[in-house]
């Protein structure tokens, strides 16, 4: 059977963001727009130029810029992150239509001529290189003060506080970090399929976030939550071949899927979205 | 949770509200001053073209109606301490549920029948909002991603549907459902343009709402809810209902401003007809601090700020949904605290 890599790697780059960004206590719910804009992007400028380093040079910048964006509103505007995030979510596919549009005179597909995805031994490299980064966020996260620092700021903002250890600082580091492994992913994504289609996304930036729960919060358990949500995705794509079957209920499948899931580590009592909820005024 | 509410000193409150709007504004002309083909008249068209016409007036008018649902929807699950991310499927089933009303339903049940087609669309809606609340009160599962998600998985659904056998007109290429028969058309005001009498009831709903969460206990519990959660509980308030009963009603009215689309409107159910109604209720909450009394006038600004610069795009003067980046600007700011309080 084939590997869902190309389903994996995305979601576990975009799920590796919304953990820095979780732990750091401020869930990042624009992945799904941060992912769609690194779709573009990628597309974009490797169409534009024809340069890889290029492409990864542009993506990684609109995934930080994007997340300075949100943190300039959440941080210092305290602005909810949540609806901030919403707005940016509803902005990135207007910008990418205008964008294609300015540039191409349309909305619709752009297609690159050639495919430019590097694979060793027929591996995606993206694939080997999102299974360093797993094990790096571990490492980051688990064994270093920083990560120590980035998790206590997320835990308990009073007690950052009353050791006079401000949280701006991390919290942003945490989103920007969180933003371009979502732009990054969104990148992966399109490169894949040598090509950009309008919400190409289509939801995989919430997934991600359910993939975050449904690996317990944790770098490790993450990359068994995301191969199960990519294989169920895998999954329904292979039952549209079936013509007998309903199109639309399988295009809703995997969302439903995810519910579920969701659902299900929800009552097994996993951690909780530990986010500015809490700190209620 | 950081949602603009009613402040101590409601001038402060008011001026945030008015600077987001306004420097949401500001991007949006300055963009259309900028990228514009005909800057002036652009402009002319954005800020006189709602009020240009009675057709303008009416359709305007019918959008914001929608949007008063919407908005009260979206208001009272804020209120609540809920999110409720799930409107736009919400009011897709409602619509689906209302079609499926007017078209099974003996056309001789006349005005019964619209009323039965407006409540099986706020029955189906309010079904989708109480299963995530119910997975919330039975499972701790966050209601923000649950809603959003199973409205996901709905629309596509619902697509499909629409064109199957038993909605869908033989032999016709467009994404659309069959016409409902004449009967249980809401009928039209202020004609050519598409308001109609079904619009009229967003104001005494409003009305109702704010009365309800404003005025009566139940609706001091459901903002003590969302004020602070743990000490609502506390209180003895019923965590259960209380979860269920905010996405429920907030549901519910997602699902009627579907079935009024459907029934008032578009007579069928067009593929996508709803695209973007619930996120602009969560906008018009927001704008509206969360109080239903608001909710009436901030519909009424969005949709005319809504339909300007739909205007502009239609007249070949903006290349794209320049609306969508007025929205996102006012989701971004809305909740910002850009006035400072004094501390």
């Amino acid at each position: 059977m084939n590997l869902p890599f190309d389903l994996f790697t995305p979601l576990l780059l975009a799920a590796l963001g919304a953990l820095f960004s979780e732990r750091a206590g401020l869930l990042n719910i624009a992945l799904e727009g941060q992912m769609l804009g690194g779709a573009f992007t990628a597309i974009l400028v490797q169409q534009l130029t024809g340069n890889l380093a290029l492409t990864v040079l542009a993506v990684t910048s609109f995934g930080a810029l994007s997340s300075l964006v949100l943190a300039w509103g959440t941080l210092k505007l305290k602005a909810d992150p949540f609806i901030a995030a919403l707005g940016l979510n509803l902005l990135v596919p207007a910008l990418t239509g205008w964008v294609s549009f300015l540039l191409f005179g349309n909305l619709g597909v752009i297609r690159l001529a050639t495919n430019v995805a590097p694979r060793w031994e027929g591996i995606p490299v993206t694939f080997l290189l999102a299974l360093a980064l797993a094990g790096l966020a571990h490492f980051v996260l688990f064994h270093t003060s920083w990560g120590l620092r980035l998790r206590s700021a997320g835990a308990s903002e009073h007690l950052m506080a009353s050791r006079s250890l401000g949280t701006r600082g991390i919290k942003t580091a945490a989103l920007v970090i969180s933003g371009v492994l979502g732009a990054v992913g969104g990148a992966v994504l399109a490169l894949n399929l040598g090509a950009w289609v309008q919400g190409v996304s289509a939801g995989k930036g919430w997934i991600a976030l359910v993939a975050l729960y449904l690996g317990l919060r944790k770098p490790l358990p993450l990359l068994l939550a995301v191969a199960l949500l990519a294989w169920t995705e895998q999954l329904s794509g292979a039952l549209q071949a079936i013509p007998e079957l309903p199109g639309g209920l399988l295009l809703g499948l995997p969302s439903l899927i995810t519910v579920v899931v969701f659902v299900i580590t929800s009552a097994a009592g996993r951690p909780h979205r530990k986010s500015a909820r809490v700190t209620s005024r | 949770m950081n949602l603009p509410r009613a402040h101590a000193n409601p001038l402060i409150g008011l001026s945030s509200t008015l600077l987001a709007l306004a420097v949401s504004l500001l991007a949006t002309v300055v963009l259309l001053v900028v990228f514009g083909s005909h800057p002036l008249s652009a402009l002319m068209s954005f800020f006189v073209g709602p009020f240009s016409s009675p057709l303008a007036w009416g359709n305007t008018l019918n959008q914001s109606s929608l949007l008063v649902l919407t908005g009260l929807a979206a208001s009272v699950a804020f209120g609540a301490g809920a999110f409720n991310l799930g409107g736009e499927g919400q009011v897709y089933l409602g619509g689906l549920a209302a079609l499926a009303a007017a078209l099974f339903l003996p056309p001789v049940w006349g005005a019964l029948g619209i009323l039965a087609a407006l409540v099986s669309g706020m029955v189906a809606g309010a079904g989708l909002g109480a299963v995530s609340g119910a997975l919330k009160a039975r499972w701790q599962a966050d209601e923000l991603i649950t809603t959003f998600l199973l409205s996901a998985s709905v629309v596509p659904v619902v697509d499909s549907l629409i064109t199957s056998p038993l909605f869908g007109a033989a032999g016709s290429f467009l994404i659309t459902s069959r016409k409902i028969p004449q009967e249980f058309w809401l009928p039209g005001l202020l004609a050519p343009s598409n308001l109609h009498w079904g619009a009229l009831l967003a104001l005494p709903l409003a009305v109702i709402f704010g009365v309800l969460v404003n005025s009566t206990p139940w609706g001091y519990r459901l903002r003590l809810l969302g004020r602070n959660r743990a000490f609502a509980q506390y209180t003895g308030l019923s965590m259960a209902s209380y979860s269920l009963l905010p996405l429920g009603l907030s549901g519910a009215l997602h699902g009627l401003a579907g079935a009024l689309g459907v029934l008032g409107t578009q007579h069928a159910l067009v593929q996508g007809f709803s695209s973007g109604w619930g996120w602009n209720g969560i906008a018009v909450a927001l704008i509206a601090r969360t109080n239903p009394w608001a909710v009436v006038p901030a519909a009424l600004l969005f949709t005319f700020l809504d339909q300007a610069s739909r205007m502009v795009v239609l007249q070949g003067q903006f290349p794209f949904q320049l609306s969508a980046l007025f929205q996102a600007a006012i989701l971004f700011f809305i909740t910002a605290q850009i006035v400072r309080r004094r501390s």
